[in-house]
């Protein structure tokens, strides 16, 4: 446990300390795909918390069948979407990192959102319509942030150049797409397969009923 | 329908059916914030009718109602083209004189051809637009013309170099507006005297860019073969109590209207009502969800506005000859109600010409019935403009009681929380103010509310948090005081809180 709160503690010092940090997660074991897990899992509360507690001038009014169970599968499929994405494409481009550095070096990149989320959460129930560029600020820092940390994250642990890392990047929110497709594609045939078999099977079995 | 699929895109919500296609043929409707057509109570009921037919005019009953017109001592007026009679009725449709001869003042008779429109004063004085003999003609009760005005000299401007006039008001200094056929330049104006002092309020052509390039560089024949820029035209005028001019504008494309409903265009620069100020600039406010345009989901003819009603308290209601319908709008631009259809059954639409109120009843003069048609306002009709009347004096409690009863009879009506809203905030209850608000998805009026409510909040905390940082900081000098005598006793060095490690 207290490996744990080191580790987190450690996740704090990254985001300000990226280069240097991302190093010592990768070769001085400093972080762990436990703490990755729990920091992932954090994201996924704040998000939820964001539906649920954002104040109404900025989120809107509640949506009453809001499911937090499509955040989390979105989430994770986004994630390992990414994560699978980035270790084929890195495979092929001399990366260095193993698919257990991508999956940790990713979710800490996703810290600085967490931190910052939080408290604009609150400050959205008190702010007021003339303060939403104060809002819109803090989010735009949150999300440039966690961009910055994914891209030295791509830098330190695949030993690229910063231009590599860029196009890496890219290659891999297209490929993710790609593999988006194919599954829907994929998951759709595979649905027409099962109904084929299955109207089969209700036709034999009626035959040799009657 | 491609606009609809459009919307639909936009809003990510479902295709849905709109009012013209399925939507129930009789209930009056609304539209909601998404744009659907949301069926409402009946604002208007339809009371009696008078035939046009049964007013006798030479032998013959009347058959070609152009235009008609309220005065101040709530007689209407009514025009009729062909047979060339003005008739004058009392507010329950009956018949008290037929004027259909005038007297000039050298003793003549003269009779009017085919007149379009009709403007009374106050006093009685009659001006009647005589389009086909070119001039205005203004005459007394009795029938006894007192000016004549005819094509003025200096007049600039008009094709085929004569002077149609169809539509007049004349303000309460006797200032003339008049609508022209075949002019575009805006408002024909005289003065008093009938001296013509120049246009005002020219509908305004928008040329992009684009088009500008593509005229300069192409030669004349093919500069005579573009299409023509032809600024819009005035078909219809009326004058308020504060001498705004209202004008109904038929002239605007279909895509032009798309535009403005699609992207929520609140500038008017292409609108088919305007209202304007003395200078001729239009000042209507367009404050509702949208622009007030009529029909928002129509094939390829949009809501075609002949004419407009200026009702109590603000309440205007704009007359769409091409479907038959009502749009009732208030003060602010925010859609009321939509009432009546086209269709052959009691109390129904054929080729509306001319609508106006007298107190809050409604009357339609229909051509193709040939028939005027007297409307009075339901229950719900008229809590709306009571509560609209309420809201304008500032009756809060009032206005509060009446959109209530508003929300009750219609909770589609998301106005009527606005309302409900408006007045809460009006007497300082915020809270409850921003929970109408929320229920009316009116994001700036509860940010507004917000704030008020913080700031009330901040106020009276305020002197208590002062107090505490006053307190504390003596609380703070006290300690370190005793802390410094302490040391002076025991005659130690003084060293100061926070600086041990030095």
């Amino acid at each position: 446990m207290t490996g744990l709160l080191k580790e987190l503690k450690y996740a704090l010092y990254l985001i300000v300390h990226p280069f240097d940090a991302y190093w010592d997660l990768k070769h001085e074991k400093r972080g762990s795909l436990r703490t990755a897990i729990v920091i992932f899992i954090l994201f996924n509360l704040v998000l939820v918390a964001e539906n649920l507690f954002t104040g109404y001038i900025f989120g809107g009014r509640k949506n009453v069948d809001y499911n937090m169970f499509s955040t989390f599968w979105g989430t994770i499929g986004v994630m390992a979407l990414f994560c699978v994405g980035n270790w084929g494409l890195t495979c092929l481009s001399d990366g260095k990192g193993t698919m257990y550095d991508i999956c940790t070096a990713t979710a800490y990149a996703l810290v600085p959102y967490i931190i910052i989320h939080i408290p604009m959460i609150f400050l959205s129930n008190f702010f007021v319509q003339r303060e939403a560029t104060f809002y819109a600020v803090f989010g735009m820092l949150a999300t440039f942030w966690c961009a910055f940390l994914l891209l030295v994250s791509q830098i330190v642990t695949h030993q690229y150049t910063l231009f590599r890392a860029l196009i890496v990047l890219f290659a891999t929110f297209v490929a993710m797409m790609a593999m988006a497709c194919l599954l829907i594609l994929f998951v759709n045939l595979l649905q027409q397969v099962i109904v084929f078999a299955s109207i089969i099977i209700e036709e034999i079995y009626l035959r040799m009923k009657y | 329908m491609g606009l609809a699929l459009a919307l639909c895109i936009v809003l990510g919500s479902t295709p849905v059916s709109y009012a013209s296609e399925d939507y129930s043929q009789e209930s009056a409707y609304i539209y909601s914030r998404e744009g659907r057509a949301v069926s409402i109570p009946d604002a208007y009921e339809y009371k009696k009718s008078l035939s046009l037919m049964d007013i006798e005019v030479n032998g013959e009953g009347l058959s070609s109602a152009a235009d008609m017109f309220v005065s101040g001592s709530d007689k209407i007026y009514i025009v009729d083209s062909i047979k060339g009679a003005v008739v004058r009725l009392d507010e329950n449709l009956t018949v008290e004189r037929i004027y259909t001869e005038f007297i000039l003042q050298d003793g003549t008779v003269t009779t009017l051809k085919k007149p379009e429109g009709i403007f009374v004063a106050d006093d009685g004085t009659m001006y009647i637009a005589d389009t086909e003999n070119k001039r205005i003609l203004i005459t007394d009760e009795e029938g006894n013309v007192q000016q004549e005005i005819l094509k003025p000299e200096n007049l600039v401007g008009i094709k085929l170099t004569s002077f149609l006039p169809t539509k007049i008001v004349v303000d309460s200094t006797g200032r003339m507006s008049v609508v022209a056929r075949n002019n575009n330049n805006g408002l024909l104006q005289f003065t008093k005297d009938g001296e013509f002092t120049g246009y005002m309020g020219a509908p305004s052509v928008q040329i992009s860019a684009l088009d500008k390039l593509l005229r300069k560089i192409s030669t004349d024949e093919q500069r005579a073969q573009m299409q023509y820029y032809v600024p819009t035209e005035y078909n219809n005028i009326k004058i308020d109590e504060k001498n705004f001019i209202w004008g109904t504008i038929s002239s605007v494309s279909a895509e032009e209207i798309d535009q403005v409903i699609m992207y929520g265009d609140m500038s008017g620069k292409v609108t088919p009502i305007k209202k304007l100020n003395t200078m001729g600039t239009d000042v209507l406010k367009r404050k509702g969800l949208f622009a007030p345009v009529g029909e928002l989901y129509f094939g390829d003819t949009p809501s075609k506005m002949t004419d407009v009603a200026l009702g109590e308290n603000g309440i205007y209601t704009l007359l769409d000859s091409y479907y038959g319908k009502l749009f009732t709008y208030n003060s602010d631009g925010v859609l009321l109600h939509v009432s009546l259809r086209k269709g052959t059954k009691k109390g129904q639409l054929m080729t509306p010409v001319a609508v106006d109120y007298v107190g809050s009843r409604l009357y339609v003069l229909d051509s193709g019935l040939g028939q005027i048609l007297m409307y009075s306002p339901t229950t719900y009709g008229s809590l709306l403009i009571e509560a609209e009347g309420y809201a304008a004096n500032g009756d809060y409690d009032l206005a509060n009681e009446t959109w209530r009863k508003v929300a009750e009879r219609n909770s589609n009506f998301d106005y009527a929380y606005v309302g409900l809203g408006n007045s809460e905030y009006s007497t300082g209850n915020y809270e409850q103010a921003m929970e109408y608000y929320m229920n009316a998805d009116e994001v700036e009026k509860y940010s507004d509310t917000k704030e008020a409510l913080r700031k009330e909040q901040a106020d009276s905390i305020f002197p208590i948090m002062f107090m505490a940082i006053i307190l504390l900081v003596v609380i703070l000098t006290l300690a370190s005081l005793a802390r410094r005598i302490r040391c002076y006793v025991k005659g130690e060095t003084y060293i100061q809180h926070g600086r041990e490690d030095e």
